[in-house]
């Protein structure tokens, strides 16, 4: 039996919740809106809530660019794109710059977006604070009171144990100084990519049952300390393999046959696209003699997985995960009334 | 798997409402929003323009107030198209200001909405205004009627200031008297009914060129700093 769906799968009042949700998180930059969200055909924690956005903006004239760990091809962005395409027939692609709809997953494309284009970032845990108080109605009562000492706890906390921030991704922003938000797991590098951004930014927490949004022109700022200043991940001297690319997001791979180390762009189709030109000439690509910028696409997409994910690839992120208030000697009720 | 596509309805709605985020993005930037079917039963207090504005967002999930000197017909056929509850204009979600509604009764609507809390911001109204014309600022000088009035948007989404002229000022002034505590606040929709649309987020700020007072400063809470003293940073190390 044949099974009719609506244009874009929902049907039109699960849009009307969504777009409710949308016009209230943009109008209330960085708070996180409480929604309805949806059952999806794909398991809550893979990208739901970003989903349901795109679902409920998206027509006839857009065009589609999903992308995961800054990949187009990976399982995650792949099947969201088929879903999208097969209940909209939007045309989908791979160029940043073609796209007027953007569903990304733990990366900002290195490409500057534009103000008529839109990204929708899927976001797993929606709630900065949730790490130093798990309970939903006292996070609400701390956004409300903007009482933050828990995001600058977790940060203290950090700095005290390894004299650094650790935060690999998902590093908490004050958004137009008022909100404390999570920029979804995207690498510290992208932080600075929200801030008086071009392009509207949405945010989806399928799971959580959250949607916010950081407008075009609106302040973004990493919490940091004045003598721990926020610093984003450095590639000094680290250039992509392929494409010679420097100041870019880099993954770092291992060579598994030589054991070498080497680096590739995290974003692909950054990488294959014209706005990436070597400067300079590309040693590893040069010595095989095969691999220039804008080739090969396909072959190097495929490599792209034996890679590690964004947060790992961090050079100065150790693989540590704290949590503030799972500390035996810390006093988890009084922290969270701390000031 | 087979896909519904030939509803214009739907797909009416999609471009509407993208024109509408648009508009919310960029507050005070002039947006075009298309109408909604012809249909004799609408009510004279409603025009194509607005009625696609409400239809948007309106439904048995929510609540709307219709704000006019003669509300009762106008409620009942958006009740009947839309299945909302018709409530208060204190408690409504959304609150319907027919274009021909005089200033009164239009501070009456922007004075009283729902500004929610600070745990739930969201719950804040959303003020769907009519208004006889609504231009780019440049057609305030060239005249015609009915007079425009040129209004300044700065914060979240403009890059300086936006600017815009509108027939209806009234919902400016009532909109700073409410002295809201950002997030607390109202969203102003103001469309016109050839369906030009601009959006008033609560996180703006509203000037009126030629006026020195703004008068729609958002009253923002001091801003969150880092804690001023690192000597506990030193101390700990």
């Amino acid at each position: 039996m044949q099974q009719r769906y609506n244009y874009a799968f929902f049907d039109e009042a699960s849009k009307r919740e969504i777009r409710r949700a949308l016009i209230k998180g943009v109008s209330i930059p960085g708070y996180q809106v409480p929604f309805a969200s949806r059952e999806m055909p794909i398991g809550r924690g893979w990208g739901t809530g970003g989903l349901q956005i795109t679902l409920a903006i998206i027509g006839r004239s857009d065009v589609l660019k999903v992308i995961d760990q800054g990949s187009d091809d990976s399982v995650n962005a792949v099947n969201i794109k088929k879903l999208v395409a097969d209940t909209t027939d939007v045309e989908v692609t791979d160029a940043t710059e073609q796209a007027t709809l953007i569903q990304s997953r733990h990366r900002i494309p290195e490409q500057p977006l534009r103000a008529d284009q839109v990204l929708v970032l899927q976001v797993p845990t929606p709630e900065p604070l949730r790490s130093f108080e798990p309970r939903e109605a006292a996070t609400k009562r701390l956004h409300a009171e903007a009482d933050y000492t828990g995001a600058w706890l977790e940060l203290f906390d950090q700095i005290v144990r390894y004299d650094m921030t650790t935060t690999g991704a998902d590093h908490p922003v004050l958004v137009n100084g008022r909100y404390v938000m999570a920029p979804s797991p995207i690498p510290r590098f992208d932080n600075l990519k929200l801030h008086q951004a071009e392009h509207l930014t949405l945010l989806g927490a399928g799971r959580e049952k959250k949607i916010y949004a950081v407008p075009p022109h609106t302040d973004v700022v990493p919490l940091d300390f004045e003598d721990y200043p926020f610093a984003v991940e450095r590639f000094d001297g680290k250039r992509c393999r392929l494409c010679g690319a420097e100041d870019v997001y880099l993954d770092e791979l291992v060579d598994e046959t030589t054991g070498e180390t080497y680096y590739q762009c995290n974003d692909t189709a950054f990488c294959v696209s014209s706005a990436c030109q070597p400067t300079k000439p590309v040693d590893a690509a040069a010595a095989s003699g095969t691999e220039f910028c804008g080739s090969k696409a396909s072959s190097r997409a495929e490599a792209r997985f034996v890679g590690l994910s964004p947060q790992s690839s961090a050079p100065e992120a150790p693989s540590l995960t704290l949590r503030t208030t799972g500390d035996p000697f810390f006093n988890q009720k009084g922290a969270s009334h701390a000031r | 798997m087979m896909m519904i596509t030939e509803n214009a309805e739907l797909h009416r709605a999609q471009r509407a409402f993208r024109s509408v985020l648009d508009a919310f993005a960029h507050p005070g930037a002039l947006c075009m929003i298309e109408r909604a079917a012809d249909n004799s039963v609408r009510p004279a207090a409603l025009d194509g323009a607005l009625e696609s504005v409400v239809r948007l967002f309106v439904d048995q999930a929510v609540t709307f107030s219709v704000v006019d000197a003669e509300p009762d017909a106008t409620a009942a056929y958006l009740t009947g198209e839309t299945h909302a509850m018709r409530f208060p204009v204190r408690e409504a979600d959304f609150v319907v200001v027919p274009a021909r509604a005089d200033a009164q009764l239009a501070a009456e609507a922007v004075l009283e909405a729902c500004r929610g809390t600070l745990v739930a911001p969201e719950k804040g109204a959303t003020v769907l205004m009519g208004c006889a014309r609504l231009a780019a600022p440049e057609q305030a000088a060239a005249g015609g009627e009915p007079a425009l009035h040129v209004v300044e948007v700065r914060g979240p989404g403009v890059a300086d200031v936006n600017r815009f002229a509108v027939d209806r000022v009234e919902w400016a002034r009532d909109r700073a008297a409410r002295h809201d505590e950002f997030p607390c606040g109202v969203e102003i929709v103001l469309v016109d009914g050839e369906g030009n649309l601009v959006a008033v987020p609560r996180s703006s700020q509203v000037t009126l060129a030629g006026e020195d007072a703004s008068v729609g400063e958002a009253s923002m809470p001091d801003r969150v700093a880092a804690p001023s003293e690192p000597c506990l940073v030193g101390e700990a190390r």
